[in-house]
């Protein structure tokens, strides 16, 4: 069974007029399938307005299927169900865009204590969890100090160790980097790869950035709320042409790799980063000076 | 203007006063209100300044840093003492033109209101500066615990309160940054009448709403994907719970409220009032 399992999900949004009364509808998911396995790493990749986040808030049941249904865990996920809500809220933790506008304690200690709090944990046991929330974010030192001085990158670590402190099995990100400088974004990406590494919890990356997507076990492209494109880093960004008539950009490593391709030269099809890409420049000069 | 006001801005660092019960400051800070509203002699206000005084010094919060509270108060300040030393009806007159007299009950009352807001000031903003919002609001909550009771949703209230006081300091950056963008665009705050200028103020108040509405509805989504639900107990990282110190502390301030009040009652008694005659 696997962790996640949707099938043929399909959420509406509607447009209303001054009166209430629906005067247009539209598809933001429109028959969504896909499993996830346990432990793995995940990242959905698609234009703006192409359903990302309205298929991580399912995740989390902040929204709830008009048609199709999901599996979480084994459980199929319905709005009556209040117990498997929360359960899955437990489970399931989410990462928002606006660092700013989901830390809701004074304190770091106080809003990595939140989660555990809803939950009823006795004193000594929110202490416990805190502590490991944080430690393993790197925060642990900044335990007392007020979020508002924080870098956008920290801000967004201690909303990863929020959600951390209800011991989660999955962490959903949803565009979690998209208002960081590089800096910041480098050191996030960093986080959940170790999380996902180490502590063998299942990461959903929701981005635009194709870069944070190269080292995923599976790249999802979404577009007008479907899933069009499933696989492998390598097997999606092979596709190069139909990623860019999705309107994204490709790797910029990739990039170089593929006009270094049509120029002529053996390229490997999977030059992701610029360490990779390096490597196969000294080899092709490499060859080059042994006159080949 | 936004930026002097230390009240709801807390100074972390270390202290004996810091880590006293909420509950303990807010009931001393109540008593200390009121001892400094019984009291109109010399006395009265020197006890209650000295004490004040010895408080400042254990909460180690730099007096500096306080007094930058009392700028935004400064205007209301000036503005009573004139009104009181030019308007007040006194008989021993020193200086008079026209309708306008100043006497020295004028001058005592004056001195007196001006010292009393001020140390007034001072002390709430003690309480606020030692004590976290979130401790402040745990506190608030614990003592009004008994409002549940009568279906008062305090717990509520009170993170409602606490998630106010987090967001005061980024509607104030975003403030300005609005600010800016307008003034780059052509506005102008700073000249016109009152009501011209208030008018002004709209291309600011606007869109800060609608972030705020925007950042509010956010926020309730990380609460509620956080797993936060209205009308059921949570419990805390930091109970609130009586130690030691916190019983010192209660007696600490009620001995104090006892020798501000025996002295109130045997000062007058001995009819010995005023303000320079003390």
């Amino acid at each position: 069974m696997p962790f996640i399992k949707v099938e043929n999900l399909v959420h509406k949004f509607f447009e209303r007029n001054n009166e209430g009364e629906i005067i247009d509808e539209k598809n933001a998911l429109d028959g969504v399938d896909f499993q996830i396995e346990a432990g793995q790493f995940i990242a959905i990749l698609g234009r703006n307005g192409s359903g990302k986040s309205t298929l991580a808030r399912h995740l989390n049941c902040l929204l709830f299927p008009h048609e199709g249904s999901i599996w979480i865990d084994g459980n199929e996920v319905k709005e009556e169900d209040d117990i498997n809500i929360w359960n899955n809220r437990k489970n399931i933790g989410m990462v928002f865009q606006n660092p700013d506008n989901q830390i809701i304690g004074t304190t770091v200690e106080e809003d990595t204590a939140f989660g555990p709090e809803n939950l009823e944990f006795s004193t000594e046991k929110i202490r416990d969890r805190v502590d490991n929330a944080l430690k393993m974010t790197g925060m642990y030192k900044k335990m007392n100090v007020s979020p508002n001085s924080l870098s956008g990158g920290q801000k967004q670590r201690v909303a990863i160790a929020g959600t951390l402190a209800m011991h989660p099995k999955c962490i959903v990100l949803d565009e979690a980097t998209a208002m960081l400088d590089p800096d910041g974004r480098k050191e996030l990406i960093s986080t959940v790869h170790r999380l996902n590494k180490e502590e063998g919890i299942t990461i959903i990356l929701i981005t635009h950035f194709m870069n944070e997507a190269v080292d995923a076990d599976r790249i999802f492209v979404m577009d007008n709320g479907m899933v069009t494109m499933m696989g492998t880093p390598k097997e999606v960004f092979s596709r190069s042409d139909e990623i860019k008539n999705l309107g994204l950009e490709m790797p910029v490593m990739m990039n170089v790799a593929i006009r270094l391709k049509n120029d002529g030269y053996e390229i490997p099809v999977d030059v992701f980063t610029i360490e990779k890409l390096a490597d196969v420049y000294e080899q092709l000069y490499r060859k080059h000076l042994n006159g080949e | 203007m936004l930026r002097d006001i230390t009240l709801g801005q807390y100074y972390i660092t270390e202290s004996k006063i810091h880590s006293l019960d909420p509950r303990v400051k807010l009931a001393g800070t109540m008593l200390y209100v009121i001892s400094l509203f019984l009291t109109d002699g010399l006395l009265g206000y020197l006890v209650g300044a000295i004490f004040l005084g010895i408080i400042i010094k254990i909460s180690k919060v730099p007096f500096k840093y306080m007094v930058r509270g009392l700028k935004a108060i400064i205007f209301i300040l000036i503005i009573t003492a004139a009104c009181n030393v030019l308007f007040y009806q006194g008989t021993t007159t020193i200086f008079r033109a026209g309708f306008v007299k100043v006497t020295v009950e004028g001058l005592e009352v004056a001195a007196a209101m001006s010292i009393r807001l001020v140390m007034l000031i001072l002390g709430t903003s003690i309480m606020t500066l030692t004590t976290s919002p979130n401790d402040l609001t745990d506190g608030l909550e614990k003592s009004l615990g008994f409002l549940e009771k009568m279906k008062v949703p305090v717990h509520e209230i009170a993170l409602m309160m606490s998630i106010a006081l987090r967001f005061i300091p980024i509607l104030v950056e975003e403030t300005n940054k609005i600010m800016k963008a307008q003034t780059s665009r052509g506005a102008d705050f700073t000249s016109g009448n009152l009501i011209q200028r208030v008018k002004n103020y709209i291309p600011i108040i606007v869109p800060l709403f609608i972030s705020a509405f925007h950042r509010a509805s956010d926020l309730a989504m990380a609460m509620e994907s956080r797993c936060y639900r209205t009308g059921r107990q949570r419990t805390k990282l930091y109970p609130l719970k009586y130690e030691k110190t916190d019983y010192k502390g209660y007696i600490v301030i009620i001995i104090y409220f006892i020798i501000m009040v025996g002295m109130k009652i045997t000062i007058e008694g001995l009819g010995v009032g005023g303000f320079f005659t003390m």
